[in-house]
């Protein structure tokens, strides 16, 4: 399927000195551009997408702010804290990550990205096992699943659906990003990514960046209104 | 989108080589650079949850009200300063092509238009004619009309025993010994509240009005019912 | 991202596999060969192609819900006591059941038709299927810019339409095709069939809506970064600004509808409570949440039929379009006003103050239209003004979009809406705007761009005899329901009283004209593909790209030479002065080889 171009393409080199861009574009910085400018397309449609989750809470929170402040409460602020700084880290990882690619340092590159995967698996461990799990056995869950005896206000099963239901939608776009991760390393592995050809790790980059800026407002959010 | 949006788009045809190298494309932000953001960042993350200390000291040991916006508006100063770092930095868009800046401005721009008018609406409803609000009962009826959620997962813990009435005096959060006299939700609290009156079974716990509770409200409750 | 393709195609090294002077069209071998081609091809004219045949087969689909709508109409569905007996009308859909089987019946067939028509019809008509196809050539470019999600849109779009038609097998759904709560969240039982048909249409909406974000992302960075040296933003046909303006939209808006339709889903299945006032939450936040998509969604349908508008009568009236920059930049007007305006949808179910402030932005859109419609009519002053059946529906577009746009302006004003909110007139007006403009537009614009697209003419006289019968039975169809509506006629109901027989009654025999003339269009395409005599390539004298420098219909990589844009898209004067004789009919003759060589 691949074809490779005799005038254009250097003929030794790594894939990514190699590459060349698809045929409907310039060259390949013209593909990168568009490329890029698609990503930040998509990125404004994520950021859309938790606009929703965000309307959601402010109304919600405006109508019942008592409620809120009671189930907020019990959220434990150190896990949130503690996924915070993880997932500030890894945004960091992976902008040393695109670095890399751009300097052709193979190494740090593959590093950079097993980190950042290290720190989205610690996130979804710790949102998993010690704040959905305990959750979960106590019955604080969104509506017609809600059993926890204890609930100081009465619409606190709405404050657990619009928790869980943002931080599960963030949480699957951290799973989503696992998966993109993994994909980058494999890649980086055969050496598909040098200073002239990065484009992906670039996307996906960006991507986690906006994971990870929508859990800069959720942690505020969520963990500590009082 | 304007004209001038797109400088290199119809620029000279370049020859579809590797070799065309635009130094605007592909910027290569210094690794010192990114590090001190994440050193902010992290900095940032602890003054958001050391603020949100801090104003419930305010509130609740000094005993001064603070109003009910100051806690949602440093918890999103802060988190905006954090995303604009990430979107600058991590992001790249101070060195990027101002055309993903502005792709990113027209979703803000529909984001801000979409939460504006939604609050604009259901924080005005009962603006001019009260009764418009009314029903936003707090719990709301019930699936089946027969109480709030919240009121019917108490009730069945009693029935079956398992309702403990010291746990659902204590709470999850440490706040010292002696400072509990403040109008805080029971949740702030780890030690048995004084006067805790537990809800009547089978009746939704107090309402609590916007008149007696300044604290940690965000907005102006528009089911307040005045 | 992985391919490396040849950024030399068409000269020869490519591997020898396709010879790419042959048109798009041409088979690639046996019958298998051709449809794994077809299934896998990231042509962007094969996958205009690809959606202009699903929309049309969904646009049937949706139509025979209408159809069946009219028929119920045609008399009251109600129980009458006549002389001591009891006599039971209009229960055509009941199929001789109950009288209540027969009114929940009639509530599916408008659920299907108004979901069909909006999510699987109206929204992706002319950007998927002639936006695709168009675009690239309009630009100059080979291709849009990303032709693999161009490709899995049209795949998720196909899946969309599954877990719609999988809906209508399960029964059907009767919320509307707006999915209020509560009629979309605590209807049907729990662990039954039916119940998980709403989940089913509400999942079809939300998947639609990927292929709706993929094709809009596509297109604003095909325009941004792939028009051809020399062409400059306003040297773009304004085709491709009202495209981009849908884009736009398609971009910002449609992921709100996702989560709306994933908060609807988690509302059904868990009970969440957001929008359950048993819950403590807001029926009407929903709402909210459903018109700040589905607002600027009526501009993703009107925009790009408002661009085959312009592309037609400019052609039509050998006449430079009037304002070009105006044109341009009211397409941007309407989009950025798209996004404020949804309230007036809600007028009856939200705060005073809220309606009072959206009914005051909601005249806005008043005026970019108007400049619209103005500059279209000022192109057609002294222009030499061929009839053929492109034009005529360009024509008929200006007048329903006339009298469907007036009409939206009672209806922003709130004190009147509160009158004529859920009537007829409502129906009446947005049946104007959504099919006597954008279906109008969109069967326009498919008979003028059919000579490039499948390299065949088609037969002017009988596509003529359709127009009219599609524009008379249209307006029999609807303009009564304006009538109707004023005088109280609620929407959604099968039953209604004596009063408005008539208007029902002349209503559903339009339908029935509606009906065929669309077959009489089918009939002429159908000819067309068989047996049209073949089509030049520059048949109705355009100077677009697509017309000016592509084969008909292209050849697989669009152009033989990467085009340079030397003249503007409408410069008729300059570009072959007096070359067509106005009064020759059907079509001119077709440029001459070295019009366009200066």
């Amino acid at each position: 399927m691949s074809t490779l171009h005799a005038d254009h393409a250097p003929s030794g080199g790594t894939y990514a000195d190699r590459y060349v861009a698809a045929a409907h574009f310039r060259d390949r910085d013209h593909e990168f551009e568009s490329v890029k400018m698609g990503v930040w397309l998509f990125l404004s449609t994520e950021i859309l997408l938790f606009a929703g989750m965000f309307v959601g809470y402010a109304i919600l929170r405006m109508l019942h702010p008592e409620a809120f402040i009671a189930g907020s409460g019990k959220l434990s602020t150190f896990w949130g804290l503690l996924n915070t700084v993880v997932l500030l880290i890894s945004s960091w990882t992976v902008a040393m990550a695109v670095r890399s690619a751009q300097l052709g340092k193979q190494g740090a590159l593959q590093f950079h990205l097993i980190v950042t995967n290290l720190c989205a698996t610690a996130f979804v461990v710790i949102k998993l096992v010690f704040e959905y799990y305990p959750k979960w056995q106590e019955g604080k869950l969104p509506g017609k699943w809600f059993s926890y005896p204890y609930a100081v206000d009465p619409s606190e099963p709405l404050w657990w659906g619009i928790y869980f239901g943002s931080t599960a939608i963030h949480a699957t776009h951290v799973i989503i990003g696992m998966g993109l991760l993994t994909w980058l390393l494999i890649r980086a592995r055969k050496g598909h990514f040098g200073p002239h050809h990065y484009t992906a790790v670039e996307g996906v980059g960006l991507y986690w960046h906006i994971v990870d800026m929508v859990w800069i407002f959720l942690f505020p959010l969520l963990y500590l209104i009082h | 989108m304007s004209s001038h949006a797109d400088p290199h788009a119809h620029a000279a045809d370049h020859p579809r080589t590797h070799g065309h190298w635009n130094p605007h494309t592909h910027v290569v932000v210094s690794a010192r650079t990114l590090t001190s953001v994440l050193v902010i960042l992290l900095v940032f993350t602890f003054l958001t949850v050391g603020a949100a200390k801090a104003e419930q000291f305010v509130m609740y040991t000094i005993g001064f009200p603070l109003p009910g916006w100051v806690n949602v508006a440093v918890a999103l100063s802060i988190a905006v300063v954090k995303a604009v770092l990430v979107a600058m930095f991590f992001m790249q868009l101070k060195y990027d092509n101002p055309m993903n800046s502005l792709v990113m401005i027209f979703c803000l721009m529909a984001l801000a238009s979409f939460l504006g008018f939604t609050m604009l609406d259901l924080g005005q409803r009962n603006s001019i004619y009260p009764f418009k609000s009314e029903y936003i009962v707090p719990g709301g009826t019930g699936i089946k009309g027969d109480g709030p959620i919240a009121t019917l997962a108490r009730q069945k813990a009693i029935q079956d025993g398992t309702y403990d009435p010291e746990h659902a005096a204590h709470a999850h959060k440490f706040i010292p010994p002696g400072q509990d006299d403040g109008p805080g939700s029971s949740a702030q609290r780890s030690r048995p509240l004084k006067g805790l009156t537990l809800p009547e079974l089978g009746a939704a716990p107090p309402a609590k009005h916007a008149e007696h509770s300044e604290h940690g409200k965000p907005e102006p409750a528009p089911a307040g019912g005045h | 991202m992985t391919t490396i393709t040849s950024p030399h195609a068409g000269h020869g090294d490519h591997g020898g596999h396709h010879d790419h002077d042959v048109s798009y069209l041409h088979p690639k071998g046996g019958i298998w060969t051709t449809i794994w081609d077809w299934a896998s091809t990231i042509d962007h004219k094969k996958i205009g192609v690809m959606y202009l045949v699903a929309i049309l087969f969904m646009f049937f689909l949706g139509g025979m819900a209408a159809i069946a709508v009219r028929l119920e109409l045609m008399e009251p569905t109600r129980e009458v006591t006549v002389a001591g007996k009891n006599v039971v009308t209009g229960q055509l859909l009941a199929f001789g059941q109950s009288l209540q089987k027969g009114n929940e019946n009639y509530n599916r067939m408008f659920t299907l038709h108004g979901a069909i028509m909006v999510f699987m019809v109206i929204v992706p008509s002319v950007p998927a299927s002639l936006g695709n196809f168009l675009l690239p050539l309009m630009l100059g470019a080979k291709d849009v810019a990303f032709p693999r999600l161009n490709l899995l849109s049209w795949y998720v779009y196909v899946l969309g339409s599954i877990f719609a038609v999988a809906a209508i097998i399960m029964g059907g759904v009767d919320t509307g095709w707006t999915f209020y709560t509560p009629y979309s969240t605590t209807t049907d039982v729990e662990g039954n069939m039916a119940y998980w048909r709403i989940v089913s249409m509400i999942l079809a909406a939300f998947i639609l809506g990927f292929s709706s974000i993929f094709t809009g992302l596509n297109f604003v960075v095909t325009v941004h970064k792939l028009r051809a040296p020399g062409m400059g933003w306003f040297d773009m046909p304004l085709f491709v600004w009202g495209i981009y303006g849908a884009a736009i939209i398609q971009v910002l808006a449609t992921p709100v509808i996702g989560i709306t339709l994933l908060l609807l889903i988690f509302e059904r299945l868990f009970r969440i409570g957001i929008f359950d006032p048993a819950m403590g939450g807001d029926p009407v936040l929903f709402q909210h949440f459903f018109w700040f998509y589905s607002h600027p969604v009526v501009y993703v349908m009107i925009l790009p039929g408002m661009a085959i508008i312009n592309e037609i009568i400019a052609v039509y009236s050998r006449k430079r379009i009037f304002g070009y920059r105006a044109v341009a930049f009211s397409t941007l007007a309407i989009a950025a006003i798209s996004f404020i305006v949804w309230g007036h949808h809600l007028f009856t179910s939200e705060g005073e103050v809220a309606a009072v402030v959206f009914s005051a932005i909601t005249f806005l859109v008043a005026i970019p239209s108007a400049i619209k419609v103005f500059n279209w009519i000022a192109t057609l002053y002294k222009g030499s003004i061929r009839l053929t059946t492109p034009m005529l529906y360009a024509l008929g577009f200006l007048f329903l979009f006339t009298i469907g746009g007036l009409t939206g302006l009672p209806l922003g004003t709130l004190s009147v809406d509160l009158h004529l909110h859920d009537s007829y007139f409502v129906v009446a007006h947005f049946h104007y705007v959504m099919m006597g403009s954008t279906i109008i537009a969109f069967i326009g614009g498919i008979h003028h761009w059919w000579p490039k697209m499948f390299g065949r003419m088609y037969n002017e006289f009988f596509a003529k005899i359709g127009f009219w019968l599609v524009f008379i039975g249209f307006n029999v169809t609807f303009f009564p329901q304006f009538m109707m509506g004023a005088h109280g006629m609620p929407r959604r109901y099968a039953s209604y009283t004596d009063e408005f027989l008539i208007y029902h009654q002349i209503s559903t025999i339009g339908s029935w004209v509606l009906l065929v003339g669309f077959l009489v269009h089918l009939f002429v395409f159908i000819h067309s593909l068989l047996a049209g005599r073949l089509a030049p390539p520059n048949p109705c004298g355009g100077l677009t790209l697509e017309w000016t420098d592509a084969a008909s219909p292209p050849i697989e990589h669009n152009f033989h030479h990467e085009p340079v844009v030397n003249h503007g898209p409408y410069d008729y004067d300059d570009v072959f002065p007096k070359q067509a004789d106005p009064k020759e009919f059907p079509m001119p003759a077709p440029l001459p080889a070295g019009a366009r060589a200066h």
